[in-house]
């Protein structure tokens, strides 16, 4: 694969009606085959705060990316009255409408997932594709959930913790982070309440899997499933918690050709090689 | 005690003379071919009803070493030729194909014959990755992914993609699915310890051919439930088929000599073109991937062409001789390796097959009867090793 020129993504602040909202951008704006440009792209990290990886870097060749930082998350503040995942969804929604112009593609990892099924259920305006990567919110039976001990934690988060960019936190931050999310899901294994909505969701959906995913068990991907009206569930094998780690090439091409034939994506094309 | 009936399906008038690999078809003869195959399918058919539980198939490319390209075919008329036997697959060569298809074809062949396949997911020999031109350094993790693949294709109910290293599928959904739920027993091989070790990884039968002593067949069984244990499944004897030729008759020296013509001929002249090719696999990849691999092979190799048969019966690892011999054989063979498989190999290069039809009756009529019930009694495998011993 040619080098890929690293982006250089830049923290900026948005303000929205409710409050502030901290998120990094980068990437190149590109074009698909008709010279229309591509949507932006936002990626919601998952509970352990924001992660830039290859993947991102990867994809941000010819894409805008927004990663916006979950309230509370990253030495953030929360912002007053958006403590339920339907207030934070809505947020994001507002970010999506007053900052790139009301439409994105959605990508969301982990709790990241879970806000994102949400964003998709409760504003389909504001979606054209939504990628689920080992989305929590789905965990049936108290199965998987986030490991106490640190150590643990990160065993089961990666499977090639070698291929991770080096960034300047620590274990102990990434761990804080994780009890941040309670804030908006109580704590909830299963959202019942989303489960009841995924119906709603319009827009074709990839779910990604890790097969060595251990965190959100398999049989909360097939309650997901069930639930949307159009779904893509694809396998990333040599996978754990964390996709856009383990295995960033794969899945930015994965996610680049879902972006760019929407279902259509299915259909091998020598471009997609 | 269980046992399985194996046949490569020689071209077993190949004349005696060095060939290069790929070996020329020029002499193939179709016609003869066809009534080979008819031989040898009947001669398996034959097997159910002297008593054997499983008959084998396997899958060979580019040499008159066996005529079993695509092992699924025969299997497909196994299955409905015979009512109890369990179909056994010493095939597919996973990493040469394609893992759908694969997946597709056992799925069929285990509906058709009613629940009784037994998958076989190979690696294979080395030179069959010249045949079917793909890089023999990928085959382990080719196989690994692989697997997965098609199990997940077995076992998924509702449509799915793949991602993988090796294999990129968008959307999979087979049709039919297997009929023995969740999938059919897998089968791999395992003729070193760490082949052995990735078998019990993917809770699969450990397949063993070519041992070259009873002691070094312990020492690959003994790392398959290590490493079983290690990621939580425990082995049975019959999670473990351990592979000899066989040759039966009136005395021992009868079945001594009529097995010494089929593996001399074997190994001086079905074996031979294709050591080439192994070796310039062996030599410039890493098909092993491990240090001394490839020696180790090699060496096997090397050794199984140069022992005799009275080698080989002293060192247990073959079946052959009188009834009582082969009864005497088979329960040294149980409690030095506590298997609960074996898979007996009859026709060796040119055995001549109405000797192959004789050691059959033979086993059904003497040997079985006295073997059939080993390992009835289920015992452990063998107590934990203490790993932490001396070691």
């Amino acid at each position: 694969m040619a080098a890929v020129k690293k982006p250089i993504f830049k923290s900026q602040i948005a303000k929205l009606k409710q409050g502030e909202l901290t998120f990094w951008v980068g990437g190149k704006k590109g074009v698909d085959a008709d010279g229309k440009e591509h949507l932006p792209v936002v990626y919601l990290h998952g509970a352990g705060g924001l992660y830039k990886s290859a993947t991102h870097e990867l994809l941000a060749a010819d894409r805008r990316i927004y990663m916006p930082i979950i309230p509370g998350h990253d030495g953030t503040d929360y912002v007053p009255d958006v403590d339920s995942m339907q207030k934070l969804a809505g947020l994001i929604a507002d970010f999506v409408r007053k900052k790139l112009g009301g439409k994105c593609d959605l990508w969301g990892h982990s709790f990241g997932g879970w806000l994102a099924s949400w964003v998709a259920a409760l504003h389909p305006d504001v979606i054209d594709l939504l990628v689920l990567e080992n989305p929590a919110g789905y965990r049936v039976e108290g199965k998987g959930g986030i490991p106490a001990e640190t150590r643990e934690l990160f065993r089961q988060m990666f499977k090639h913790p070698e291929k991770r960019i080096p960034d300047d936190r620590t274990r102990e931050m990434v761990k804080a982070n994780a009890g941040k999310t309670r804030h908006y899901h109580r704590g909830t294994p299963l959202d019942a309440d989303l489960v009841a909505r995924l119906g709603d969701i319009s827009a074709p959906t990839l779910v990604a899997y890790g097969t060595d995913e251990e965190m959100i068990p398999l049989e909360g991907m097939r309650i997901l499933c069930d639930g949307l009206q159009r779904h893509f569930l694809i396998y990333m094998y040599d996978s754990k918690h964390c996709i856009h780690v383990d295995q960033p090439e794969r899945f930015s091409r994965l996610m680049r050709d879902f972006f760019d034939r929407g279902e259509a994506f299915i259909v091998t094309s020598a471009a997609a090689e | 005690m269980k046992f399985n009936y194996f046949h490569l399906m020689p071209w077993d008038s190949f004349p005696e003379r060095v060939e290069p690999w790929p070996v020329a078809n020029a002499e193939f003869d179709p016609v003869k071919a066809t009534e080979l195959y008819k031989t040898y399918i009947d001669t398996l058919v034959y097997a159910e009803e002297c008593g054997w539980d499983a008959v084998g198939c396997n899958e060979h490319h580019f040499s008159p070493y066996g005529l079993m390209s695509n092992c699924n075919i025969i299997g497909a008329i196994l299955a409905t030729r015979t009512s109890r036997v369990k179909i056994s697959m010493f095939g597919n060569l996973v990493p040469l194909l394609n893992p759908i298809r694969v997946a597709e074809e056992y799925a069929m062949l285990d509906v058709l014959s009613g629940g009784r396949l037994i998958c076989g997911l190979m690696r294979g020999i080395p030179h069959e990755y010249i045949a079917y031109n793909l890089p023999p350094d990928e085959s382990v993790s080719r196989l690994n992914e692989a697997a997965q693949l098609i199990k997940k294709a077995w076992t998924e109910p509702k449509p799915f993609g793949w991602e993988g290293e090796h294999y990129q599928f968008r959307a999979v959904s087979i049709w039919p699915r297997p009929r023995q739920q969740p999938h059919p027993r897998i089968l791999m091989s395992g003729s070193n310890p760490d082949s052995a070790r990735n078998a019990a990884r993917h809770h699969a039968m450990l397949g063993l051919v070519f041992i070259p002593s009873l002691a070094a067949g312990r020492e690959i069984i003994d790392a398959y439930i290590d490493e079983a244990r290690l990621v939580g499944w425990e082995p049975t004897p019959e999670d473990i088929l351990c592979g000899f030729y066989t040759c039966i008759d009136e005395t021992d020296e009868k079945a001594k000599t009529t097995l010494e013509r089929g593996v001399r001929y074997m190994m001086s002249v079905l074996m031979t073109p294709q050591r080439q090719a192994q070796n310039l696999v062996l030599t410039k990849t890493r098909y092993f991937g491990t240090e001394g691999g490839a020696e180790n092979f090699l060496n096997r190799l090397k050794v199984a062409g140069t022992r005799t048969i009275d080698d080989a019966i002293r060192d247990g690892t073959v079946i052959c001789g009188s009834p009582e011999t082969a009864v005497k054989q088979i329960k040294r063979i149980h409690a030095e390796l506590g298997c609960g498989w074996i898979n007996t190999n009859l026709k060796i290069g040119n055995v001549p097959n109405d000797s192959v039809i004789k050691s059959m009756e033979m086993f059904r009529d003497f040997v079985l009867p006295e073997v059939r019930d080993l390992g009835a009694v289920r015992e452990p495998m063998r107590q934990p090793v203490n790993r932490m011993a001396g070691e």
